[in-house]
């Protein structure tokens, strides 16, 4: 069995919004620096995979997506490369399936 | 030339229509109301009429020449203060009726959207926490009952400070198919939740269930969200708070609007800022002015204070066109307009400082300049929801 590092975007926060603080107190760099970036530096230290699970999240603004994503690439801790291979995205339901397809163009764009 | 004479013979006309008006004019007595006691008043100006239909959608223009002229009534009372019936030691003449130099006419209307209401509502809002004086209403009794009921689930009177007084009208007037909900604001996407929830609880006064599919309801939340965001981000650049006295009232408002006949929720976020076309950056301005758009306006007639900016509208409105600059940035617009192809149905109309641009799916983007700015932004979703299964 992979080894995984879990992350639910709902334990962040079930209405995530915005880029920065000055956007929201539930925003991008927050998420990226506070649950997306060490989760990468723990899945990166055990070879385990990143799933980060879009289920319960009640809003996707592509702000916080990009910036939480993109913005991981953008700044150089994680490459375009290890993204694809490190990182599932679990939509939970089909409703949110096209957010998924946004995680990957904005890390595909960054 | 000859157009500068027929400007000239249109001004000389209308002063003279404006004169023998204030010769006719007689002062009239006129009850005005704060939340407290009411009060008899000597008009000594004529009433500014609302048009019958206030409406951003069907009545764009006279709507937006009305909200024009309340707002210059507003900024002239803020600057001139209300010293009516006072001495200048600022206690009150006894036993003289207090004078007023003209108001608002609600009576004559019939319709009133949701965007107009907001945008109202929003500015006499921004005028009560600049001046902290709470405006009277006029004649409230006389109001039309569409006026009345609009503004009163928006929290109209609330938010100018009348605190109690207009429940039992509201009781005996509410009525019809059309229900608002109270108005909320806020400066980033913090009120997000509570804005959500608000709308899904108005949604249910279509007379179904579940009115919002589980998906709509996910991308209103990422819409609203993200305008939310784009204000605290944009709508108001350090820069503009000196020019503009907002100081820090820099605000988004929200409302929305459940019609059950037509089953559409219509959504509405407006600031007060700088607007989409100053935003931009200038290196944006080069590659969304269209000169066709300038040559089309003036030879149409249309008197239009910023003829580009409803191109700037639809430029911002594509992928990857951002007010930044920055990679990564302008997926914001898009959003707001993919909801509607998520709902099925409806539009998105984006109103800023000189343009409106108008997104319908399957339909060519409507655009156009305003004959009249709106100041800052107003986005409005219109969705229609289908029948529950």
């Amino acid at each position: 069995m992979e080894k995984e590092v879990l992350i639910s975007i709902s334990d962040f926060s079930t209405y995530p919004s915005g880029r920065d603080e000055r956007d929201g107190p539930f925003n991008g760099t927050k998420f990226r620096e506070t649950v997306l970036k060490p989760a990468f530096e723990t899945a990166r230290a055990s070879g385990a995979k990143v799933v980060v699970s879009l289920a319960d999240v009640m809003s996707f603004g592509s702000s916080f997506l990009e910036e939480a994503f993109g913005g991981l690439v953008r700044q150089g801790a994680v490459t375009k490369r290890e993204m694809r291979d490190r990182l599932v995205v679990d939509p939970g339901s089909d409703i949110n399936l096209r957010y998924r397809d946004a995680i990957m163009r904005y890390i595909d764009r960054a | 030339m000859r157009l500068r004479h027929r400007t000239l013979r249109a001004a000389k006309r209308n002063a003279v229509r404006v004169a023998k008006r204030k010769r006719a004019f007689k002062p009239f007595l006129v009850t005005t109301w704060d939340g407290g006691v009411a009060r008899r008043a000597l008009c000594v100006s004529p009433a500014t009429s609302a048009p019958s239909h206030i409406c951003l959608s069907e009545n764009l223009d006279e709507t937006l020449r009305f909200i024009k002229v309340v707002r210059a009534g507003l900024e002239q009372v803020r600057i001139g203060s209300s010293a009516a019936g006072k001495r200048r030691d600022g206690r009150s003449k006894k036993n003289r009726v207090r004078q007023i130099r003209g108001y608002v006419d609600f009576s004559a209307i019939s319709q009133f959207g949701t965007g107009a209401a907001v945008v109202l509502t929003a500015m006499y809002d921004k005028y009560r926490r600049i001046s902290g004086i709470t405006p009277s209403t006029v004649d409230l009794h006389k109001w039309s009952d569409e006026a009345f009921v609009t503004l009163y689930e928006l929290g109209f009177f609330e938010t100018v400070g009348h605190i109690a007084g207009t429940e039992q009208r509201y009781t005996d007037s509410a009525s019809g198919d059309l229900r608002t909900m109270s108005m909320m604001t806020g400066t980033n996407s913090k009120e997000l939740q509570r804005a959500s929830e608000a709308i899904l609880e108005l949604s249910k006064f279509i007379g179904d269930k579940d009115p919002l599919r589980a998906d709509v309801q996910v991308a209103l939340n990422s819409a609203l969200g993200e305008a939310m965001s784009n204000v605290a981000a944009h709508a108001y650049p350090s820069n503009d708070a000196g020019e503009s006295g907002q100081g820090d009232l820099k605000l988004w408002w929200v409302s929305a609007s459940a019609d059950r006949v037509r089953r559409t929720l219509r959504v509405v976020i407006y600031d007060q800022g700088a607007s989409i076309p100053v935003t931009l950056p200038q290196r944006s301005w080069a590659k969304a002015f269209s000169a066709a758009r300038a040559l089309e306006t003036i030879t149409s007639g249309l008197v239009a204070p910023h003829p580009q900016d409803a191109d700037f509208i639809e430029f911002a409105m594509g992928e990857g066109n951002t007010q930044t600059g920055r990679p990564g940035r302008g997926e914001g617009l898009p959003q707001m307009r993919d909801l509607v192809q998520i709902c099925g149905g409806g539009s998105l109309t984006i109103l800023s400082r000189g343009g409106v641009c108008c997104y319908r799916p399957d339909v060519k983007l409507y655009t156009r300049p305003l004959p009249v700015p709106i100041q800052g932004t107003l986005i409005e979703w219109e969705m229609n929801l289908p029948k529950a299964a």
